[in-house]
């Protein structure tokens, strides 16, 4: 473990942040004294507004207005760029732009979001254009990307940004010790494993497993998957009630049953989850790269000593997944320069200017464009290229195999309630898994209803 | 004001002859109207609009950013059959009740310790006010990381104090949720009260005091017949308000427990929240809720004033 | 006031209920300051420390230091100032004459306006914000701190006046009526005899509408949308970002932000605990 020489630069960024851009603080440097010497675009130039999402890793935050300034002065045009986080605070701001039809020129979202704003009719469709234009350039998208963002008409509401697949983390020292291999070949390998290391008098739990509000499509969206089964078809009808989804939530809720997680995971703080493995309280968990990014930050130990994997087929049928959140870039439907949104989009996208920023990223950002994909950090870092090979392959979009709807993201995108009402009332209620299950397909009846 | 006119005019009796009674009232009048003029314009305008809205909005189904569609009395018949509304209806009351009831007596009895001259008085009357004065949301949050049942400080030192030998899981036990919230609303509400006692009971004249000592009152008797009367006008409209901002108290649930585990949690506010962004929300059906909980509140609004009045005319 | 002697059980029981209040209000600020100065590595552990083990200060350096597009933290404190002091004064100015109307002049409508202004507790904020947005989008006053002072009047007002309402409620009208026979008018009797009466009164309605916007943070984030406007609150509340938390820069942050709080009570704690008006009554 390499140590920093500067209290400031280490919590500003994280340590592999610091090894990475190391090699690139000439790049970034130069990137900088670009905007700054570069001439202001005339005040007559067209003024372009961007929301942006305010990540986990500074060093995205500190790069990606820099890089949108050097796009705008590049293009001659000026830009109002702000990044507004992933809280109740944020969702608040985007809800009233939305309910006031504010939209800013560009704004960033999850492709469940976006899906949404689509259905609402708040989308320009030149964001199809520019996917279209974009196919020939840079190498192209990367496969099955644009499944992302196809609406349920099969209309392309977004432009792909980038994806954050969910990964299961496991803590090496604890399994290398007992003989166990990680990650395992199947899911009752898995409980078998949190198994062997569980042990709460000692303070370790075999896994952390949300069963809260937060974190569930990396977890209930995936359970399905890993038994054959799915909460949507191919052709957007919601499939609930099935032997496979049944079996899919009884595996999950086991977790909790046998204690292998802790009790405070039904409550949202993020025991169940996240703080579990940062405290080193639990030994497997399923996150995106914000925990790992979290842990290169305050807990470099255990970041040493974490391998990921995909979640394990569970039968024959189910295969190995990985939900994969994808963030797209949308031009707003009354946006008054939505060809030139297009634009500056397609040249943010350029590997001159993205390579540093998926960087930056530290591992939670994967690329959509193929040319971006070849580049020295996905291929050679020993953590990402991991990432690269082990799990992008079995990366699914949340709404797999299926379209994005507004019902399938009303009812399974982050923080929807109803997964959380659907285990509170067995682990909480007593009520069996069969029942609940019901009562979930019943919400996913009215949620339909709300969208004929 | 009944009480101040009559004071006047008992002591100005120059001024009682009916002509110019009237001009005294009209000037009165409009200088009512001027003083309160401000206040009516600026709520009028950010508070009336808005409420209008929002009344006519609980007739429509109303997602965020999407078309309204009218669907007359739906909201209201959704939320009044909904077992989960008549569930937060109960865990407010419960959470109101013990709340209030908590922050009365502790605001009180530390208001009253804090009259008492004893060294470092200023800095304990200020300390005190801590809890409330702390941003709400780092102060619940650094609660919930101290609540937590395996990491957290709290279980640490009753464990090491031997108070327990199983760790609690303060937020997510069926049986310890509800009760932990209404704790955690009490530490940050209680200096409220103290606050606004403390400087009622600045105003009570010590000359009371005195001559209930000559009679030979005991404490009790000298708390229960100077001074409370005396704050009472104080802690009626501080108890109202409280009450009102406990009703509608929404961070401190929300951050700690979200309504959960299952609604155990779940007052009327965070159900109001869940109904109006849930998914992708539906403003009308949480407008519907508003309205529904608006008579509680305006009848609480209704007895608070009958009963300053009362006081007043006592004066 | 507790000058007769007490029982040693009554003295007992009181000692260790001030000590257990005393603790419960010291506990968690001094466990907030301690974690503002601990390195995350050391807060994300089993067990927890109770004291920093290696104190630091990389959280106030990181909270100091411009991010992304927010500005440093102290810049933000100045925003909450200006939105804070503004709307305080706001308050209790328009709460002064509308409680004095309200408690000493006799009009028709008197009781329905005390009712109305208490209208904005009767619905929650976050049915309230989309509303007001739209408003002050189309007056044109979005992103301006006087838009903001405008919408803390929602609590404001209705706060200061029926605090101040009970606070006056408690002077007797007969003082300002020898004042206005001695030929003051009505505006002089208030401002030298009914303000100064009431003066903890108004420090305590001072000091609550200053503390709850200065803690705001809904309207803020909505109401002003330049980065370079936003608030203390909405800096700390976007620390909160996903479910990764930087604890000790949150910490740091809600240490730094409740020090102007804290300062203001103990300015204000001489005028309510001096008990200025004790004895001047009657």
């Amino acid at each position: 473990m390499k140590k920093t020489t500067s209290p400031l630069y280490e919590s500003l960024v994280s340590r592999r942040d610091v090894l990475h851009l190391a090699g690139k603080s000439a790049a970034f440097a130069g990137f900088v004294s670009a905007t700054q010497t570069l001439p202001a675009a005339a005040q007559s130039a067209p003024t372009l507004r961007i929301w942006m999402g305010e990540d986990y890793v500074p060093a995205w935050n500190d790069y990606l207005p820099v890089m949108i300034q050097k796009v705008a002065a590049e293009m001659e045009i000026n830009v109002e760029v702000e990044l507004t986080p992933d809280n109740d605070v944020g969702r608040a701001r985007r809800n009233t732009a939305l309910e006031s039809d504010t939209l800013p020129d560009i704004i960033q979202g999850t492709t469940a979001d976006s899906a949404r704003l689509d259905g609402l009719g708040k989308l320009h469709p030149i964001a199809a254009e520019v996917v279209e234009r974009m196919r020939g350039t840079n190498g192209g998208w990367t496969a099955g990307i644009e499944e992302f963002v196809k609406g349920p008409t099969g209309n392309i509401f977004g432009v792909p940004f980038f994806t954050r697949p969910w990964m299961v983390h496991y803590r090496t020292d604890l399994f290398d010790k007992i003989g166990i291999t990680t990650p395992p070949a199947t899911l009752e390998d898995l409980m078998e494993a949190a198994r062997a290391v569980h042990n709460p008098a000692e303070g370790i739990y075999g896994a952390g497993m949300p069963y809260g509000q937060a974190d569930m499509d990396g977890h209930m969206v995936a359970f399905p998957w890993l038994h054959g089964g799915a909460w949507q078809n191919a052709a957007g009808e919601l499939t609930v009630e099935t032997e496979e989804n049944l079996a899919g939530l009884k595996a999950y809720l086991r977790f909790f049953e046998e204690g292998l997680t802790p009790q405070d995971s039904l409550n949202w703080g993020g025991i169940g989850n996240n703080n579990a493995y940062l405290t080193g309280l639990s030994a497997i968990v399923c996150n995106t790269g914000s925990l790992f990014a979290a842990l290169n930050r305050d807990r470099p130990d255990l970041a040493e000593v974490t391998r990921f994997g995909p979640w394990p087929s569970a039968t024959a049928n189910g295969s190995p997944a990985a939900t994969t959140i994808g963030f797209c870039l949308n031009i707003a439907h009354n946006s008054p320069n939505a060809e030139l949104a297009g634009q500056f989009i397609e040249k943010m996208l350029e590997p001159e200017n993205m390579a540093p920023l998926l960087e930056a990223g530290s591992g939670q950002a994967m690329p959509v464009r193929e040319e971006l994909t070849l580049i020295d950090y996905f291929q050679n870092d020993p953590i990402v290229g991991s990432i690269v090979e082990n799990i992008v392959p079995h990366a699914r979009p949340l709404t797999s195999p299926g379209p994005n709807t507004p019902q399938y993201g009303e009812l399974v995108s982050n923080n929807s309630p109803y997964f959380q009402d659907m285990l509170h009332r067995v682990l909480v209620d007593g009520m069996s898994a069969e029942e609940s299950l019901k009562l979930f397909a019943a919400d996913g009846d009215a949620v339909t209803a709300k969208y004929q | 004001m009944r009480s101040a006119t009559s004071q006047k005019s008992h002591l100005a009796p120059a001024v009682s002859s009916g002509d110019l009674r009237k001009i005294a009232k009209r000037n009165e009048t409009l200088t009512g109207y001027a003083f309160l003029m401000p206040a009516i314009l600026v709520l009028g305008f950010i508070l009336l609009i808005p409420f209008v809205q929002a009344c006519i909005l609980s007739f429509y189904d109303k997602p965020i950013g999407g078309e309204a569609s009218y669907v007359g009395l739906h909201n209201y018949v959704a939320t009044l059959t909904d077992p989960k509304f008549a569930t937060a209806v109960g865990n407010t009351v419960v959470f109101v009740v013990f709340s209030i009831a908590f922050k009365i007596v502790i605001g009180m009895s530390v208001a009253l310790a804090l009259t008492a001259e004893f060294p470092g008085r200023g800095l304990a009357r200020v300390a005190v006010l801590i809890p409330w004065a702390l941003p709400e949301i780092s102060a619940i949050l650094s609660w919930v990381w101290m609540l937590d049942g395996n990491v957290g400080a709290l279980n640490s030192i009753l464990r090491k104090l031997g108070l327990v030998t199983t760790n609690i899981y303060f937020l997510s036990d069926r049986d310890w949720a509800l009760p932990t919230v209404t704790a955690i609303n009490i530490w940050r509400g209680f200096p409220f009260f103290t606050l606004t006692l403390l400087a009622a009971l600045q105003t009570v004249d010590g000359k009371l005091y005195e001559a209930a000592e000559l009679d030979g009152a005991n404490a009790w008797h000298k708390f229960w017949y100077i001074t409370l009367p005396s704050i009472m006008p104080v802690l009626l409209v501080t108890t109202l308000l409280s009450t009102i901002w406990t009703t509608n108290s929404f961070t401190t649930i929300f951050v700690l427990t979200g309504g959960g585990p299952s609604d155990i949690t779940t007052t009327v506010p965070i159900y109001t929240y869940d109904e109006a962004f849930k998914g992708y929300g539906n403003l009308g059906r949480a407008a519907s809720v508003a309205v529904i909980t608006l008579p509680f509140i305006i009848a609480m609004i209704v007895f608070l004033m009958r009963v300053m009045r009362k006081r007043e005319e006592m004066e | 006031m507790a000058r007769t002697s007490q029982s040693w059980g009554l003295r007992t029981l009181k000692i260790g209920f001030m000590s257990l209040v005393g603790l419960s209000v010291a506990f968690p600020v001094y466990w907030m300051v301690i974690t503002s100065f601990k390195p995350n590595s050391e807060i994300y552990q089993r067990n927890p420390t109770f004291y920093p083990q290696a104190p630091t200060l990389d959280a106030y350096v990181a909270l100091m230091t411009p991010h992304g597009t927010r500005a440093p933290f102290v810049a933000t404190m100045g925003n909450s100032l200006i939105a804070a002091v503004g709307s305080t004064l706001v308050s209790v100015i328009i709460g002064i004459f509308a409680a004095y109307a309200l408690t000493r002049l006799r009009f028709r409508g008197r009781e329905a306006f005390s009712g109305l202004i208490f209208g904005c507790y009767v619905f929650p904020g976050i049915l309230m914000f989309i509303p007001i947005y739209l408003m002050f989008q189309w007056l044109g006053i979005l992103d301006t701190f006087f838009g903001l002072i405008i919408s803390y009047q929602i609590f404001g007002i209705p706060f200061a006046t029926w605090m101040l309402r009970s606070y006056f409620a408690t002077i007797p009208a007969s003082l300002e009526d020898s004042a206005r026979i001695d030929g003051c008018n009505r505006l002089q009797s208030i401002i030298y005899v009914t303000l100064p009466l009431a003066a903890p009164g108004i420090a305590a309605a001072t000091i609550f509408t200053f503390t709850a916007a200065w803690n705001e943070f809904l309207f803020a984030q909505v109401l002003l949308q330049k980065p370079q406007y936003q608030t203390a609150q909405v800096a700390l509340y976007s620390l909160l970002n996903g479910d990764s938390v930087a604890w000790n820069q949150l910490m740091g942050g809600s240490v730094l932000v409740s020090l102007p709080v804290i300062v203001l009570f103990f300015a204000a704690q001489r005028y309510i605990g001096s008990g200025l008006t004790a004895g001047a009554v009657k």
